[in-house]
């Protein structure tokens, strides 16, 4: 744990509860610190705070598995054929690019405010980073494991899952978190402006009721649940992949 | 194309081959198409090897000696002539010959156990008793049984190095071929693993092709040297030592046999060129 760098997020918060209770900052809906965390137990017997975290966190996991798939799949066909790379690197650098965020209200209307266009459209964000960090990781792979697998005679599918993948593994991890940054945002996004359910959903409809605290407690849990799943991601990766992501390897 | 250099009549001579030689390098060509340009790196080259034979190439870099010992593993195949393994011509890897690599950190997996790195060529084709068995045989051969379960990072250069070894041991191979094997260890270490390979030698009978930079090692460990240059590259000049096969790092390297060796090749490669 890292207790020292709780001292700025303490201060900030501090800060703000001051500058709000001695009217410094006078805004008619920004509550200060301590009305929001009031807030919280209201949200949670009357509004299903638990309900919407649960449905937030299932629809961005979803997604997030959806794209690893995909991804993982696409991203080893191109990384391991440079003619694929080739034909197909430049049509993904401009889809890429298009934000995601534009695409939103267009899957909604095509797939109605549904769980289904959430998960698609958050997938299809998501699956980005990580094609690329497994196509280049896989492009990467030291060429001398090549010539390894070359003289023990493995199988080129072996050589795949045992030499390549492996060796791309940090690479698919960082493409595997920033996925999974993107796909949670993608689907807060989504509830906000189509599929009214989970966090996001939350956030406008109390946008709406001009309740500024428990807006406020939505806010903050999207903030929590993106940490957390973060955490939870890198240490499954280090639970179960420790010899994969060795930092001091050459 | 360069003539290869007759024998010193000072130098002992090489003992007659085989009937069979275990290696046979027959009038091999390799050229690569590099950016429209078309670059012969060998030509023309012939040699043999024989069984039991250890057989060091040297040579200023870049004259191809990776590229004879690719052509010899069968990781390269040759653009004219052909190599036999056992009379036999063969031009892609096989189990009976096997390559070390000079960068162990490269060529071993990182996240493997030493066990696990060492098992990767017989994984898959043995049975889990035999796998062990080899595994465990190739690991004392090269000292590493209390190292079995470390992961690669965890030991020195000279140790992985032997892992490295111990990787193509247990692929039982009647070849091995090393390209600078010790050339990014500790001059320590490097006597250590010399006489290491000696014993392992010995002990199995295998054939050994190395290339190194380094004329004393070459000397120390080969039978017979062999001398790489022009351009395209040749075999120059063939050196026989004629040191007895029980080796020692310091009587060894004093007798007169070896400093005569050792001139000889020192010549051939810096003296007349410069």
């Amino acid at each position: 744990m890292n207790l020292p760098g709780l001292v700025v997020p303490v201060l900030l918060v501090g800060a703000w509860e001051l500058l709000v209770r001695i009217d410094v900052l006078t805004f008619t809906y920004l509550p200060p610190p301590s009305d929001i965390v009031a807030a919280v137990g209201g949200l949670v017997t009357d509004d299903d705070l638990a309900g919407r975290v649960v449905h937030t966190t299932a629809i961005a996991l979803l997604a997030w598995a959806v794209a690893l798939a995909v991804a993982l799949a696409i991203g080893t066909a191109i990384g391991l054929s440079p003619k694929t790379w080739r034909l197909s690197m430049a049509s993904i650098e401009v889809m890429r690019t298009l934000p995601a965020v534009a695409l939103v209200p267009v899957v909604l209307l095509v797939l109605g405010p549904t769980v289904r266009a959430e998960i698609v459209v958050a997938a299809y964000a998501a699956c980005w980073p990580m094609l690329i960090s497994v196509a280049s990781g896989l492009q990467g792979a030291p060429p001398r494991l090549i010539d390894v697998a070359r003289q023990m005679r493995l199988s080129k599918t072996r050589v795949v899952f045992s030499l390549m993948l492996p060796a791309a593994a940090p690479l698919i991890l960082s493409g595997a978190r920033l996925a999974l940054g993107i796909s949670l945002i993608v689907v807060v996004l989504a509830e906000m402006v189509g599929n009214p359910q989970g966090l996001g959903a939350g956030i406008v409809e109390m946008q709406m009721a001009l309740q500024p605290e428990s807006m406020w407690v939505y806010v903050l849990c999207v903030a929590l649940l993106g940490t957390a799943l973060n955490a939870a991601l890198l240490l499954t990766a280090r639970l179960s992949f420790s010899n994969l992501l060795v930092k001091d390897r050459p | 194309m360069t003539e290869v250099g007759a024998p010193e009549t000072d130098l002992p001579q090489a003992r007659p081959a085989d009937a069979v030689p275990r290696l046979e390098v027959r009038d091999v060509s390799v050229s690569f198409t590099v950016k429209g340009k078309r670059r012969t790196i060998l030509e023309g080259v012939s040699c043999e090897i024989a069984r039991d034979e250890i057989v060091g190439i040297v040579g200023r870099s870049g004259t191809g000696k990776t590229t004879l010992l690719n052509l010899l593993g069968g990781i390269l195949r040759p653009s004219g002539g052909g190599i036999l393994l056992d009379g036999e011509p063969f031009d892609k890897p096989v189990d009976k010959v096997i390559t070390v690599f000079q960068d162990y950190n490269q060529a071993l997996l990182p996240w493997r156990t030493v066990r696990r790195n060492v098992s990767l060529g017989i994984e898959r084709r043995l049975t889990r008793a035999e796998v062990t068995d080899r595994v465990d045989r190739a690991l004392e051969m090269t000292h590493l049984t209390d190292n079995a379960n470390d992961l690669p990072w965890q030991l020195s250069g000279g140790m992985q190095q032997r892992v490295q070894i111990a990787r193509a041991l247990v692929m039982e191979p009647e070849v091995l071929l090393l390209d600078e094997p010790f050339g990014a260890l500790d001059a320590m270490t490097r006597a250590t693993l010399q006489d290491d390979l000696l014993r392992l030698q010995r002990e199995t009978g295998f054939t050994v092709v190395f290339i190194t930079h380094d004329v004393d090692e070459a000397v120390y460990l080969a039978d017979r040297v062999l001398v790489l240059g022009g351009s395209p590259a040749n075999v120059v000049r063939e050196v026989v030592s004629g040191l007895p096969s029980e080796r020692d790092q310091l009587d060894t390297r004093e007798s007169p046999l070896f400093t005569t060796a050792r001139r000889t090749l020192a010549d051939e490669l810096w003296g007349e060129g410069r």
